[in-house]
């Protein structure tokens, strides 16, 4: 019997069609095994899965029940083994994996778009850094210096911003959801959309500076 | 670069010799080629500090243009306003540059403050 | 119409070495022999550091480093005139780095305010403190809106950054097409 939990961590921004789970409690060859067979499963599972023993939304036990469970975390059992010890240890219920990952999937985007639409109803309101952020906030991802001048500069909607940096929609939105957390953000109601920020000869000078420094352009 | 007494006396001595020789003559300054004040002949202190940074810049730049035109070491700059003139000199020291700044009135005679001016830096060589 | 862009910051934080990480003449400097005992410099710079960049129209944009010290405060004034942003080097081993971060936001304000500005601070991993927390908050308090963050200006790759920085930020703060024609 293996006991499986997945983690309902939504604050995780996952890249878009990938997810991660970590085994523990498994024997090496059955660990190697199921490995194998998650990575064979590829075609029939909506998201891609990886082994990320790090992070991960999925986290698959083998043997007893996991005494502690952290909150937010559901837990359920499976029988994904048939027969017993050696060489059948390694047969493993192909249909069942596939079931387990497709339903925490879901769970997972269920999750996942609960917390998007709180941010999507601020979606239109433009924001701006009331300061520059701590460090903390910024080593996660190097595209998040690019997003905090970006926000510092002037009041951007999450359009403007995705549209001005060229950073995908997730990484933004998870940005601005630990900025707005940590109180960082001032929304007002005036929308600005990009095609406000300048057109003029300013623009065209500055995108020449770009240019002779090597510097990848502002996207616009 | 460090002022020793016997140092500020010296060069003391030289600015106060050249005050004696030109009329007319409201303040004289050496500095440093970095911008501090050594010594001071002045009615007015509170502008020496900055004079001796803003003699340090102009020098500099001075010095500058004269290698931009190939037209060998500095010597001097000649700032020539509506009511006075300020003479810029270096003074080559190995211990390190001096700068003497000299200003003075309109009314005074422009190739006697030079001429004067160009002995007292002279002579700060020596101190 | 004069293009340039000015950086300051303190004595040893590697102006002149920012500007000829970019600069495509060797830059022009007014160096001097250091007497200023509070600075561990053989040279330091009593007028101007000066680089170059052409552009594609064939304008020059015109690189300015400045004195660090603030007896040349004269100096920042005169090379501030019509610049189009600033960048501010900070060197953490030295003392008193958010005072004299303060010295800079005070005299460039103008600057600052009227353009975009980037601090860069050197020497943080020998040297952690004041943090870049600590840089923030700072800026915070002076209600001045400018990204802090770490550099070595011996990498070119960090000054670009600099620059890059400073640029998103002009690019979005430059309304109209009359502000550069």
């Amino acid at each position: 019997m293996i006991v499986v939990t997945s983690s309902t961590n939504s604050k995780r921004a996952s890249e878009v069609g990938l997810r991660r789970y970590h085994v523990v409690g498994l024997d090496d060859r059955c660990e190697k095994r199921l490995h194998a067979i998650i990575n064979l499963l590829e075609s029939k599972t909506s998201s891609k899965w990886v082994h990320d023993p790090v992070t991960y939304d999925l986290l698959i036990i083998g043997a007893e029940p996991h005494k502690t469970v952290p909150s937010g975390v559901c837990q359920r059992s499976f029988d994904l083994l048939t027969g017993g010890r050696g060489m059948d240890c390694a047969l493993l219920k192909l249909p069942s994996i596939v079931e387990v990952l497709e339903d925490v999937d879901a769970k997972l985007k269920a999750a996942s778009n609960a917390s998007q639409k709180k941010v999507s109803k601020e979606k239109e309101r433009a924001m701006q850094l009331t300061r520059w952020p701590n460090t903390s906030l910024l080593v996660a991802r190097p595209d998040y210096l690019k997003l905090a001048t970006l926000l510092l500069a002037r009041p951007l909607t999450l359009s403007d911003l995705v549209q001005l940096s060229g950073v995908d929609e997730e990484t933004c939105t998870a940005f601005v959801s630990k900025l707005s957390e940590e109180g960082l953000l001032r929304f007002s109601s005036v929308s600005t959309s990009s095609n406000t920020v300048s057109t003029g000869p300013g623009k065209r000078l500055f995108a020449m500076i770009r240019e002779r420094l090597g510097l990848k352009p502002t996207f616009s | 670069m460090i002022f020793h007494d016997s140092m500020r006396d010296a060069v003391g001595q030289v600015i106060d010799k050249l005050v004696e020789a030109v009329g007319a003559v409201r303040a004289v300054v050496v500095s440093s080629e970095d911008g501090f004040e050594l010594v001071s002949r002045a009615s007015d202190k509170s502008h020496v500090s900055r004079l001796s940074a803003m003699a340090s810049s102009m020098t500099a730049l001075g010095a500058m243009a004269g290698e931009e035109c190939k037209i060998g070491d500095f010597r001097s700059i000649t700032l020539e306003a509506e009511e006075g003139v300020i003479l810029l000199l270096q003074a080559r020291r190995p211990d390190g540059n001096l700068i003497l700044s000299v200003i003075a009135e309109s009314k005074a005679i422009i190739g006697q403050v030079l001429f004067y001016s160009k002995r007292a830096a002279e002579q700060l060589q020596q101190v | 119409m004069e293009y340039k862009i000015v950086i300051t910051g303190v004595t040893g934080a590697g102006k002149t070495t920012a500007i000829r990480a970019v600069s495509e003449i060797e830059p022009v400097s007014t160096d001097v022999g250091n007497h200023d005992a509070a600075v561990a410099k053989e040279f330091t710079t009593v007028g101007l550091d000066y680089g170059e960049i052409t552009l594609s129209n064939g304008h020059v944009l015109r690189l300015y480093g400045t004195p660090g010290q603030v007896r040349f405060e004269f100096m920042w004034q005169i090379l501030a005139k019509g610049a189009l942003g600033l960048i501010i080097l900070m060197d953490n081993s030295q003392e008193n780095a958010l005072a004299s971060l303060d010295t800079y936001l005070d005299s460039f304000s103008e600057l600052i305010d009227r353009t975009a500005c980037v601090v860069g601070v050197g020497r943080l991993e020998s040297h952690p403190q004041p943090d870049l927390d600590s840089y923030a908050a700072r800026l915070a308090q002076r209600n001045v809106h400018c990204p802090v963050v770490p550099v070595d200006v011996r990498r070119k790759a960090d000054v670009l950054m600099l620059f890059d920085l400073l640029l998103t930020q002009l690019e979005l703060k430059t309304e109209t097409a009359d502000d550069f024609s």
